[in-house]
């Protein structure tokens, strides 16, 4: 293969496909059903909001039901193709209407709502007519139908136009005048500080109107006119309160579906005498990202977009390839033996965990707080018995008990001469518990911390397609965008990614790291008015999690996720954590128990995997640190920022040797600890 | 239209830039380009602005100075120049340095509406930006991204050929987000080459390469970059020109959408093209706004530049 060809993963947005890239790159997994039609549920009469983090989908599938991409690939009837799908999906982006136009400029609120109901009017009755432009002339009696059409569409206007309109390029010619008149009077409202328009259609008038006719006209029985409205979250609240108004009035045959991002929906309000919609009565909702997550079938879905993409660009001529032919493209690395080679650098006594060791013993003698040693030969001692040069993870290990002990006050002396047998006995037989317990759970986090003791720079845990798969957290676009940046620092290393040689642990390593940046800055790219600084909040968790992943005596295996009360933190640490949530930067833990459970009160998060390798952070989810009220707000609330380092010092004082601070919270047992959960305190 | 023919000359010092004008409008800031200026131009009535968005307290601010308040740019601006007095026979010049971009943009189209045929404007290119690619220009978070007032266009609901293009500056962050609230459009981005100072291109680039993911298919590709000079308004608006004849050389354009955020001297160029070429069409001028800037983000004066534009 040869590095001159395009990156495969070069496209990671769906708007930046073409139609016919859209269905090119459309992956459909159909066993029993198609997981998307079961989601979005096409011929449902029913409007559904489709709610999704960027990158989850949502506009690739919204696009993929509409009429724009049904087309490609049809029967050659468009009107028949129609009838067998028993829908027609007309996709509108809020983007393209600029609709924070209508707003201030000295009108009321009442007329900008009125205008925008009009011009929202206008606008999707030229979407739904272009849509059947396409196949009047399949009519047999075309002119009649057609005329006929222009007569009804004639009556729907309170006031009719001036001319008789026959043609449907007419009435698509007459809705852009009236458009492009509103749109003169709004440019000109600065100005004037007046609008001129005279709105002659009653809400809803054309956009329930006309598919009442095509259905008719046309023969469509029982065809949905689905409305598919994307990028939601560009509307106004009271823009949104329009939109909702059209769903709570919704007359079949049409229906809608609403794409949003998952800080999309400002308000359920509609103008239907205040009242405002609910979900399961005048629609559904779909979470996107959280069904992608709890799918059983994410991992070959995205797979099989891998697959697609290598086809596509050529690199492979298949479209099926099984796990394990997709797993060679990328180099894979034995941590157990890349130990084994970075320790035999060093002697017995500067092993860099041991030295760490050493210099903790030592300072603690200095201050008689390392119980049971009184001399530096009581050190000496304590080192040769935790060594065991064969095994370095499992000395490694040794250390963590030894720690463990020193926390609860042992005689390090006497432990160590315990640890001494233990780990031999571990070796030849694995039947220590304590050892058991800690390979079982802790390992990834040993690995992690002897790679950055011998300072190696490469991480932990980062490389491989399944790697990606897990970091992607159903979000689709992320997995392409790690794929993008390998594959772009492959080539620039002079590898050829996809060919017969493994993409490098190098390669890997920085196009998952830029990836990870990207990921982080993305977020900051979300127009945001209110007072918190998610980004500075979410550096500030991670920053604690890394720390403890890092302590002597980590609290918790592979700390990635927290636990916190949001009834109790200040309104605006929670409004800040639902905020991350929305940008995907954190992510519930149990998406489905959240959603079944509204009322439970103790809420888990997990940082978006997609950062882990910023901070250094495992990205399977393990451990979940329990935070306190104060140090929620104090990562989460901009008015309590000052208290997170003393807070964050507080509690690695009781991971980190010699655990002077834990002992004297316990002993005092103030404030803070009454407030920290039970599995902290069980703990220490 | 051939932009170029309109008249520029430069300077190295205020005390040379020459002429007389019945107005000057110049925004204050804390930058010694924009007060050696002011002080230095000749004019019957000058004018200091000072935009709430600047932060700055009465006593910061010379006597005299007109503090614009409103809820946009058209009412900021609007507040102003009603009462200015500023007529279309006037001479009128605009220190546009120290201007907040938006408001730049709709006191030019208030000037035309009024008549006014012709006007000046000065441009001071700085020395150094103060942390160089780093250099944050806006100070606050983006609040939001709409059309600049008096720029809104007639759009089409066809969205299927629209373009953005977009004069990339040093805030990587600005770029991405107008690329994705226009994320169905394609992309065009006007660097600043030749930029002000030699070393300021390639700070550019290294920002701008941070909103690729964000701007989207082609980045970096040669026929989605275009390059005007950072400090020539005329040769800024003929790059326009020629990225729309092109596109439109391929496919009819559903909507088109401009969005200066690189030089003042560029900000003109975009506002000038619009007026004469696009102000009847599906095309506006975006603009993610802030409610605070940096007082000043520059060290210095370099080339002081004074541009005569003529209106349609």
């Amino acid at each position: 293969m040869s590095t001159s060809k395009m990156n495969p993963f070069t496209i990671t947005k769906a708007v930046d496909f073409s139609d016919q890239e859209i269905r090119d790159y459309w992956v459909e997994l159909t066993n029993p059903a198609s997981f998307f039609s079961e989601i979005i549920k096409p011929n449902a009469a029913m409007p559904m909001i489709i709610l999704g983090g960027k990158g989850s989908g949502k506009t690739h599938i919204m696009r993929r039901y509409s009429h724009q991409i049904q087309r490609i690939g049809g029967s050659g009837s468009v009107l028949s193709d129609i009838r067998t799908n028993g829908y027609v999906g007309i996709y509108v982006r809020c983007g393209g209407l600029n609709a924070s136009r209508f707003f201030q400029k000295g009108i009321s609120e009442d007329i900008w709502t009125a205008t925008f109901a009009y011009y929202m009017e206008l606008w999707f009755s030229q979407n739904i007519l272009a849509v059947f432009k396409d196949c009047i002339a399949e009519l047999n009696d075309q002119e009649q139908t057609e005329r006929s059409l222009c007569n009804e569409i004639e009556k729907i206007f309170d006031i009719p136009p001036e001319q008789p309109l026959s043609t449907l390029d007419e009435v698509i010619n007459y809705l852009s005048r009236l458009q492009k008149s509103v749109d003169a009077n709004v440019n000109n409202a600065p100005f004037l500080g007046t609008l001129n328009i005279t709105v002659n259609l009653s809400r809803g008038s054309l956009i329930f109107g006309i598919p009442k006719l095509l259905e008719r006209l046309f023969n469509l029985e029982n065809v949905v006119f689905l409305y598919l409205i994307d990028e939601f979250e560009n509307l106004s609240i009271n823009q949104q309160i329009y939109i909702n108004t059209l769903i709570r009035e919704k007359q079949e045959p049409a229906s809608f579906r609403i794409g949003a991002r998952l800080y999309g929906i400002k308000t359920s309000k509609t103008l239907s005498g205040g009242e405002e919609n609910r979900e399961g009565s005048e629609y559904e909702s779909v979470y996107l990202d959280a069904n992608m997550r709890s799918w059983d079938k994410y991992a070959t879905f995205v797979r099989e977009l891998f697959t697609k993409r290598l086809s596509i660009a050529s690199f492979i001529h298949t479209e099926t390839m099984d796990q394990g032919s997709i797993s060679k493209y990328f180099e894979l690395v034995d941590h157990d033996l890349a130990i084994r080679e970075m320790i035999s650098r060093y002697t017995q006594n500067d092993k860099p965990y041991f030295v760490k060791l050493k210099d903790k013993l030592e300072a603690a003698l200095t201050k008689r707080v390392a119980p049971g040693v009184s001399t530096n030969s009581d050190i000496e001692k304590i080192l040769a018995n935790l060594a065991f040069p064969q095994n370095p993870v499992l000395e490694k290990c040794s250390t963590i008990i030894l720690y463990k002990g020193w926390s609860r006050k042992q005689n390090l002396l006497q432990l160590s001469v315990e640890i001494r047998a233990w780990s031999a006995q571990h070796h030849d037989k694995g039947d220590v518990p304590e050892y058991k317990k800690i390979l079982s759970y802790f390992k990834t986090d040993l690995v992690a911390q002897i790679y950055r003791e011998c300072r190696n720079s490469q991480s932990v845990g980062y490389t491989g397609i399944e790697n990606y798969i897990t970091m992607s957290k159903g979000l689709p676009r992320n997995f392409l965008i790690i794929l993008k940046h390998v594959y772009k620092w492959a080539s620039f290393n002079g590898e050829q990614p996809f060919g017969n040689t493994p993409i490098s642990l190098t390669s890997q390593e920085q196009g998952v790291k830029e990836a990870a940046n990207w990921f982080f800055r993305d977020a900051q790219i979300a127009v945001d008015n209110n007072k918190y600084d998610v980004e500075k909040s979410i550096s500030m968790l991670a920053e604690l999690f890394k720390e403890i992943r890092f302590s002597d005596k980590p609290a918790e295996s592979s700390p990635c996720a927290f636990s916190v009360d949001l009834t109790t933190c200040t309104s605006l640490a929670k409004s800040a954590i639902l905020r991350a949530e929305t940008l995907s930067l954190l992510i519930s833990v149990d998406d489905g128990a959240r959603q079944k459970n509204s009322m439970r009160t103790v809420s888990k998060y997990q940082i978006n995997s997609m950062l882990a390798p910023r901070w250094d952070l495992p990205i399977a989810l393990r451990g979940t640190i329990g935070l306190s009220d104060d140090e929620v707000n104090a990562i989460f609330d901009p008015n309590f920022y000052d208290d997170f380092t003393r807070l964050k010092s507080n509690r690695l004082s009781r991971m980190n040797a010699p655990f002077q601070e834990a002992s004297r919270a316990i002993m005092s047992s103030n404030s803070a600890m009454q407030s920290l959960p039970e599995e902290q305190i069980e703990l220490l | 239209m051939d932009y170029s023919i309109f008249y520029k000359d430069d300077y190295t010092s205020p005390d040379q830039v020459n002429g007389h004008w019945d107005y000057f409008i110049s925004a204050f800031n804390s930058s010694d380009r924009v007060n050696n200026v002011f002080d230095l131009v000749s004019a019957d009535i000058k004018y200091w602005l000072v935009f709430p968005e600047y932060g700055f307290q009465p006593e910061e601010v010379p006597v005299g100075s007109h503090f614009l308040a409103g809820n946009d740019e058209a009412e900021c601006m609007l507040g102003f120049l009603r009462q200015s007095g500023i007529q279309a026979h006037h001479r009128v010049c605009i220190d546009i340095t120290g201007f907040i971009r938006p408001h730049l943009i709709f006191m030019i189209c208030w000037l035309h509406g009024s008549g006014v045929k012709t006007f000046d404007a000065i441009y001071s290119e700085p020395s150094q930006y103060l942390k160089k690619e780093d250099t944050t220009f806006s100070d606050g978070k983006v609040t939001t991204i709409r059309q600049v007032k008096g720029f809104e266009g007639q759009h089409s609901p066809d969205l299927s050929n629209d373009i953005l293009i977009i004069g990339s500056g040093y805030d990587d962050i600005l770029i991405s987000q107008v690329a994705e609230n226009k994320n169905n459009a394609k992309k065009i981005q006007i660097f600043g080459l030749p930029s002000l100072r030699p070393e300021f291109y390639q700070q550019n680039i290294l920002r701008a390469e941070l909103a690729s993911e964000s701007v989207g298919r082609d980045t970096g590709e040669h026929h989605n970059s275009y390059f005007a000079p950072a400090y020539d308004p005329f040769v800024t608006a003929n790059v326009i020109a020629e990225i729309i004849n092109k596109e439109r050389s391929m496919k009819q354009l559903s909507n088109i959408y401009l969005c200066p955020l690189a030089t003042k001297a560029q900000v003109l160029g975009f506002t000038i093209f619009y007026l004469y070429e696009l102000s009847e069409g599906g095309a506006s001028i975006i603009f993610p706004f802030c409610n605070k800037y940096a007082k000043e983000t520059s060290t210095g004066v370099s080339r002081i530049w004074k541009y005569t534009v003529e209106l349609p």
